[in-house]
């Protein structure tokens, strides 16, 4: 049956993805050009980083909308740490450790303390990000060491950039972690059915809990990307990137529901929204007009299998 | 009344040749029913057999594909639930269909409230459900939270609800499941009642027993068709069963005696709260221990402590002599125990998934020891049960969901049997399946128990408990009162032991089967009302309960209040200044459209929805409505406000559609609704502003204007909240909001849409969020893309604290009010305090947090706007058949 979807869902964002290349390629001449190649990718890397976990918070049936305040929180943490003289190897540190620790208050808000998750995260939403302002105001931070320039600037070997190689290590480790082990099965069935799931013997508030923390701790990660690849830190940054986040992961095939959904898909759609975010970056198109193409994407994404004729959707009988 | 309906012999509903399929499945064809005035006829047949399909057909939640419906020898087509209700035809159903955030009063009259000129009359209606529950000599007030009762009780109010208007026809589908011995000779007395009165009664069940002590005729049905009819005095039981079956009743129960081994489990003085209390038992290898017992007896707690999913909390268990603690699935599972769950649906399998997963789920130790998993390893295994259980499928890839309910449980217990447990717990396992798989299961059942281990069969019919069982548990009320040998349990003394409490002369066998019932104490005494003890809530509470007229969201806003005023109070303890009228009121005016937006707010959220693009709509109408003055600035006000007003509503439509007709998840809709509508601003303006030089002096003045003291702001504030008080309390309408919010699969049965609802809501919070944005422009007095932005966080963070609950069903006008109103004072305060307005947003999370989590203590689990199992439409949601 996942073999049978594969081939819906997936072929068909792979198709949009040639499609969307052959078009950029037509219009403009500096499209198709391996170091443009290598640019465009730090436009889905980052954000990439955060939707793999956070695909495997929503297929468990959870939603965590706080992952671009955490990206800010965790920025602004290893900004004022760098203020106060800290080395790259301490401010990676910080930057996972406020992400996990983020992420952790997000878990410990559902699991423990029972609050829906939609609610919470957006209460930690709004908390981490007022930290964000609260501590810098309209400042901006921008004394980072020399080193720290490397996760987000540097390159591995040629024009594979180090975003792109971690980007590609998560979606491995996930991927076969997700499809290929016990832990991934568990996790689908949490999502699939909780009454089950728990019937069965699964711990589902420690999944639960620990998909939390891994999704803080990746956002960190791309917190850390981020702010070495732009060398400065704002209360602002990564504002809006849950939208970006979210629709990636729907668009790669992840049921809002719960239950179902792939790595791989999820690896296509980063690609995907990335490449059309660069691509109309190349064409002068300004970012809002941006959001109103990923907007109206969503739309259309979670409207499809409503339109299509009933056989291919899910029925509860 | 005599005479209000046809007497004599003609017949008052007749359904002829009725055929009904759901995508390919046949639940009925060619099926015809008559029903006559001043009779009461039971539907008969076997689960599958179209009897559900029937009733929902003639309540107007289906249509015929085929056939025709007469009534008066008229033909008729019942449009739905409302015309139904119209023609006179009433429904109890099977389902419990209740309200729970809901008065008892609201849901009796949920279908037919009572008005004047579209005002609700609660005092009205108060009294005519106080005198209807007079009727049913039901103990509950008309007052009561319906979340409070039992489940045998909120049948009551069912009941009730179908006795609120005369009908001429009333269905009462299968009434009796949850009633005890003494509710259903209540039942019986108003059943006869009504048939004297000239009622046309249609009484479906299974319970032999009630049909002929209350039917006069009888329809069978068999395979979506009847099969016979006629007068019941001319039947018996057997006769029917072999119509229902189509065969002479063949071997049920193939029983295999066996050579009861070693105790595998020890059970002393189980409890759990008052669910159940002082149970003790022992199990042995070999042995099959039925549990018999009526709605409300305990059994599936019991079950359910045993296996770790709701732990006893006082009592010991053993298993194999060694003493346990049962405080998780896992822990049950490791020690070797397995529980089929009764809603095998909901609990028992993954319905979406295949088999292979599912029966995979719970081997996951053995097939993927190391972590990683094997396909072949699981086909294997799966294949091995599809064949050891001779479950009819194409495969083991096939969805569960597409297989008959025999053959879902079939694999449930494959599932289980997987693991080899020494303990299997079976709750129910053949509700609702076929006569074929209910002998494959008793078949099974049997083999496992005869292979050396020990079987726990929780059933409510008594041929099944009496043909498998070597021992039976019999509970009433949470209490174990008897433990009957095989050898000496009949029907008689095994039923006698779950409705009485003490044990009568003949039940005592000649000592060495029957255990002896708890000692004294053992429930209500013998002497006090008996009809009393027995509609008294199954869970008597532990602790004192509240007051039964304090409702939860009366305490919440007071408590708000409270908050508030002490808040107001410490900061003009600092600032004296801030506490003066004046001042208070200009919180007041600076509030306002945090109020519209909140309140419009709670509609959607009320109805199970999520608007997080109100403050987009907001920004887009107002800048169009300042956009819109400029260039034409003679045009005055009324134009523009009815522009920028009927904008919001299209754009709060289009949310609604999508959610409405699509059923897509409101979170994503509004999330893309949310960046299309901030987008097009850009697209309009390309980034330009309307300044204040640019507005007309109409335009800026109105929300300057002071009207009495209050700003004009205020008053729309105050109006609006006055106004939706009043319409959600007082019209059918708002309380249709609750309803759908509530509980939407009720709703829809009771013919409220609650999709329908959600587009409203939408809709008018649409309408809301465009009105504000001309008063966010004009109050400004400047307009571009970004006004507004992130504003939509603390629209919802006022709904939060102000008591909405996320979830849907439960929310105040007055709360909203308090929780906006608690945000303005924060906000106005902070720059008094000297802290600076950066910190705004940080306290506004810490609010919101503060809220949800006390709001969760409060709340039982409900689901949250993102549900796992998908959108509550009722097309997917009612079974066929």
């Amino acid at each position: 049956m996942r073999l049978q979807s594969f081939l819906r869902w997936e072929s068909v964002l792979g198709i949009v993805l040639l499609m969307e290349l052959a078009s950029f390629t037509v219009l403009s001449p500096y499209f198709l050009n391996p170091a443009t190649l290598s640019d465009a990718s730090f436009t889905f890397t980052e954000r990439g980083v955060i939707a793999l976990p956070l695909a495997l918070l929503i297929i468990a049936g959870e939603i965590d909308i706080s992952v671009a305040a955490i990206v800010a929180l965790s920025s602004v943490a290893m900004g004022t740490a760098a203020a106060h003289g800290a080395g790259t190897s301490l401010l990676i540190l910080i930057g996972l450790g406020t992400g996990l620790t983020a992420g952790a208050v997000n878990g410990a808000l559902v699991t423990l303390a029972g609050v829906p998750a939609i609610v919470a995260t957006i209460g930690t939403m709004t908390l981490f990000r007022g930290v964000a302002y609260a501590s810098l105001g309209d400042r901006v931070l921008k004394s980072y060491p020399e080193s720290f320039a490397v996760p987000g600037q540097g390159y591995v070997v040629g024009l594979i950039s180090v975003e792109l190689c971690l980007f590609t290590l998560l979606a491995v480790l996930l991927a076969v972690f997700l499809h290929r082990t016990r832990w991934g099965q568990s996790i689908f069935a949490i999502g699939a059915s909780q009454r089950v799931a728990r019937g069965s013997g699964l711990p589902v508030a420690r999944y639960k809990f620990a998909l939390f923390a891994l999704t803080g701790l990746a956002s960190g990660l791309a917190g850390i990307l981020l702010t070495s690849r732009l060398g400065s830190t704002r209360p602002s940054i990564a504002q809006g990137w849950e939208l970006d986040v979210i629709s990636i992961v729907v668009l790669g095939g992840v049921s809002v529901w719960g239950g179902k959904g792939s790595i791989a898909g999820v690896v296509i759609a980063t690609v995907t929204l990335g490449i059309l975010n660069f691509g109309l970056g190349l064409l002068n198109v300004p970012g809002i007009v941006m959001s109103i193409v990923v907007g109206l994407l969503l739309i259309a994404i979670v409207s499809i299998p409503a339109l299509l004729p009933r056989f291919t959707r899910q029925r509860a009988t | 009344m005599p005479g209000a309906f046809e007497a004599g012999r003609g017949e008052l509903l007749r359904l002829s040749g009725i055929a009904k399929s759901f995508g390919g499945v046949q639940a009925l064809r060619a099926a015809s029913l008559s029903l006559q005035p001043g009779k009461v006829t039971a539907l008969i047949g076997e689960n599958g057999a179209g009897k559900s399909t029937l009733v929902k057909l003639l309540c107007g939640l289906y249509q015929p594909d085929d056939g025709e419906i007469q009534l008066d020898g008229a033909p008729v087509r019942i449009a739905d639930a409302e015309h139904a209700r119209r023609l006179g035809i009433n429904v109890v159903h099977q389902e419990c269909l209740v309200f729970d955030d809901l008065s008892v009063t609201e849901n009796i009259f949920v279908s037919s409230r009572p008005a004047r000129h579209g005002w609700l009359s609660w005092h009205h209606m108060r009294e005519r459900a106080r005198s209807i529950l007079t009727e049913l000599e039901a103990p509950f007030d008309p007052d009561e939270p319906v979340r409070n009762l039992s489940v045998a009780q909120k049948h009551l109010v069912q009941i009730a609800r179908a006795l609120t208007t005369e009908a001429r026809v009333l269905i009462l589908d299968e009434p009796t499941a949850a009633l005890s011995h003494r509710e259903v000779e209540d039942l019986f007395r108003i059943v006869r009642n009504l048939r004297d009165r000239g009622c046309a009664l249609l009484f479906v069940s299974h319970r032999f027993e009630e049909i002929f002590a209350i039917a006069d005729r009888y329809t069978v049905f068999r395979d979506g068709r009847d099969v016979a009819a006629g007068e019941l005095a001319a039947t018996n039981t057997e006769a029917l069963i072999r119509l229902m079956v189509g065969r002479a009743v063949e071997q049920l129960y193939p029983k295999q005696s066996t050579v009861p081994g070693p105790v595998v489990l020890h059970v002393e003085g189980l409890g759990h709260e008052d669910l159940f209390e002082e149970v003790s038992f022992d199990v042995r290898r070999g042995e099959i221990l039925g549990v018999y017992g009526l709605v409300g007896a305990g059994r599936t707690e019991l079950a359910q402590a045993l296996f770790g999913l709701a732990p006893a909390d006082r009592g010991r268990i053993r298993i194999d002599g060694q003493p346990v603690q049962m405080d998780s699935c896992k822990t049950a599972i490791q020690l070797g125990l397995a529980y089929v769950p009764e809603d095998r649906q909901q609990d028992g399998a993954i319905l979406p998934f295949s088999i292979r997963a599912n029966i995979t789920l719970t081997n996951l130790d053995s097939l993927a020891p190391k972590g990683l998993c094997s396909h072949d390893r699981e086909d294997a295994l799966a294949r091995k049960w599809i064949e050891r259980l001779a479950i009819r499928t194409q495969g083991p890839e096939q969805a569960v969901a597409e297989l008959s309910g025999g053959n879902q449980q079939k694999v449930i217990l494959a599932k289980w049997l997987a693991r080899q447990p020494r303990l299997l717990i079976l709750d129910e396992p053949t509700k609702g399946i076929d006569v074929g798989a209910k002998s494959a299961v008793h078949a099974v059942t049997s083999e496992y128990a005869a292979a050396g281990n020990a079987v726990v069969l929780i059933s409510s019919e008594l041929p099944e408990i009496l043909g498998m069982s070597d021992r039976i548990l019999v509970m009433r009320r949470g209490r174990a009162q008897a433990l009957l040998d095989r050898s000496v349990a009949t029907a008689e003394n095994v039923v006698q032991a779950a409705v009485e409490t003490t044990p009568r002369a003949g039940v005592a066998g000649p000592g060495a089967g029957v255990a002896a019932p708890s000692a004294g104490g053992a429930g209500p005494p013998a002497g006090r009302a008996g009809l009393a003890a027995d509609f008294a809530p199954a869970h008597r509470p532990a602790r004192a309960t509240p007051t039964r007229s304090s409702q939860p969201v009366t305490r919440h806003n007071w408590t708000l209040a409270a908050v508030t005023a002490g808040l107001i109070a410490v900061v003009s303890g600092l600032f004296p200044a801030f506490a003066a009228p004046g001042n208070l009121l200009h919180v007041l005016d600076d509030s306002s459209i945090l109020i519209l937006l909140a309140l419009g707010q709670m509609l959607v959220i009320l109805t199970r929805g999520i608007d997080l693009s109100t403050a987009a709509n907001l920004a887009l109408c107002g800048m169009i409505a300042a956009l819109l003055n400029r260039a034409y600035p003679g045009l005055g006000l009324l134009p523009v406000l009815v522009v920028a007003t009927t904008l919001g509503g299209l754009l709060g439509a289009l949310n609604g559609l999508l959610v409405w007709r699509l059923s897509l998840p409101p979170i994503v809709v509004t999330l893309g609704t949310l960046s299309v509508f901030r987008g097009s601003i850009y697209l309009l303006t390309q980034g330009g502003w309307v300044h204040d030089n640019e507005m007309s002096p109409a335009f800026l003045n109105f929300v300057r204007t002071n009207l009495l003291g209050l700003s004009s702001l205020s008053w729309l504030a105050l109006l609006a909240a006055a106004g939706l008080l009043l319409g959600l309390r007082f019209t059918s309408l708002g309380r249709n909001a609750f309803c759908a919010g509530s509980q939407p699969v009720a709703a829809a049965y009771c013919g409220i849409d609650p999709g329908r609802m959600q587009f409203l809501a939408y809709t008018i919070n649409g309408a809301l969020s465009g009105l504000c944005g001309y008063l966010w422009v004009a109050r400004f007095a400047v307009a571009y893309t970004d006004i507004a932005l992130g504003f939509e966080l603390q629209v919802i963070a006022a709904c939060l604290i102000g008591g909405v609950a996320i979830a849907g069903g439960v929310g105040s006008v007055t709360g909203v009010l308090l929780g906006s109103l608690f945000i303005g004072v924060i906000k106005n305060a902070l720059p008094l305090i000297g802290i600076s307005p950066f910190w705004q947003m940080g306290i506004n999370g810490t609010v919101i947090l503060g809220a949800a989590i006390l709001n969760a203590r409060q709340r039982t689990e409900r689901r949250a706007i993102l549900e796992p199992e998908g959108p509550a439409s009722p097309a997917v949601r009612v079974a066929p058949v």
